[in-house]
């Protein structure tokens, strides 16, 4: 779907960043991704990968996070994660969007619904690199 | 040397569209527009539900509709039949529209309409996703995609102001319940409302205009 353009987005991110802190290489690139994105991971870095070719990113390793959806009730004021429903019929656990405590008011979603970049760690000097 | 560098405040490109989304919406809104995103499965009935809706509302607004086919102008020139102005957005391989391609079409879009349809691409996932900056965002499903649809994609129906469930007539040969889809719907999101509908016919067309505070 559309992780490519996700992943572009992200790749910008990364390289517009690590050259202006006078990278020579990346080393490492924490991912985070919202449990209520509709992004699979696993794509989101196939793409990233493929961006990176021929770049100082190319060998860096990239490790992701998913982060839990958090939400505010409109009603009760409840701060806190989303109710996970299994239904044995599909092979992924459902949220439901409900507040948990009143299950009336109306959820806020505060986090979850983003696909960012955390940070990245680099390599700086070409001189440093036996260390 | 090694270094760490934080790139948490970079935008990211979801984040990039709501805020984009935002200001459509502000633009339109200025310009006296109400908007309307038509999301929903391929072939659900979207431009059969918009032509349906602009032969009933062109007396009471001057109605412009914007169609996001990939490469065709079909669902523009259906629409248009019914005396609509139609903006055509041509996505390419993209798979659902976003509020980038909104702001182009929406300068395109003629000072003497006061009610926009935005007919998004045949899609139940990634519209979830990219807000395009309407005032209302309505999702449309038919029995023929089978009785798991809204399960299956919770998220849209969460982001959708209206649901409708369509092809009513189809329920009985497709042994799809048209209350089970509608109580799904209420579980995942018990504040959309749900608009069961057979838009060939036309049934259902008021308690949709309805639903949408038309
Ligand atoms: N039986 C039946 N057929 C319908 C109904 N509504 C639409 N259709 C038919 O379903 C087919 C697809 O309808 P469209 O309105 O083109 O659907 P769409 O969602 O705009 O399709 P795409 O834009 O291609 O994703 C057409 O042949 C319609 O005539 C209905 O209520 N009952
Ligand atoms: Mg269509
Ligand atoms: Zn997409
Ligand atoms: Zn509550
Ligand atoms: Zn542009």
């Amino acid at each position: 779907m559309h992780e490519m353009s996700v992943a572009q987005g992200a790749a910008e991110a990364v390289l517009k960043g690590a050259r202006r802190e006078g990278a020579v290489k990346i080393i490492r690139i924490n991912l985070e991704v919202g449990q209520l994105t509709f992004l699979n991971p696993e794509q989101v870095i196939f793409w990233l990968k493929e961006l990176f070719k021929n770049t100082e990113a190319e060998e860096a390793e990239i490790i992701h996070k998913i982060i839990p959806a958090r939400v505010r009730c409109s009603k009760c004021g409840y701060e806190g994660p989303l109710q996970v429903k299994d239904d044995p019929l599909f092979h992924q656990a459902l949220p439901v969007f409900a507040c948990p405590k009143c299950e009336r008011g109306s959820l806020e979603i505060l986090e979850g619904r983003d696909c960012i970049v955390r940070d990245i760690e680099i390599e700086t000097s070409p001189d440093d690199q036996t260390e | 040397m090694h270094k760490i560098v934080d790139l948490a405040s970079e935008e990211s490109l979801l984040a990039h569209n709501r805020e984009l989304a935002e200001k459509i919406n502000k633009q339109l809104k200025e310009r006296g527009i109400r908007s309307v995103d038509v999301m929903g499965a391929i072939g659900s009935g979207k431009t059969t539900i918009l032509e349906k809706l602009s032969e009933r509302l062109k007396d009471r607004y001057r109605i412009g509709a914007l169609a996001g086919d990939l490469t065709t102008t079909i669902d523009a020139d259906r629409i248009g039949a019914h005396g609509v102005k139609t903006f055509q957005i041509n996505t390419g391989k993209e798979c659902h529209l976003d509020a980038h391609f909104i702001s182009h079409a929406v300068d395109k879009v003629s000072e003497d309409i006061d009610l926009l349809f935005i007919e998004n691409v045949g899609n139940l996932i990634c519209p979830a996703d990219f807000p395009l900056g309407a005032d209302q965002r309505m999702v449309v499903i038919s029995v023929t995609e089978g009785p798991y649809m809204v399960k299956k994609h919770p998220y849209i129906f969460r982001e959708a102001d209206v649901a409708v469930i369509n092809k009513k007539d189809l329920a009985e040969p497709m042994q799809v319940s048209v209350k089970q889809l509608k109580e799904d719907v209420k579980t995942i999101s018990p504040g959309t409302r749900v608009v069961i509908m057979c838009a060939r016919t036309g049934e259902g067309i008021e308690e949709l205009i309805l639903a949408l505070e038309l």
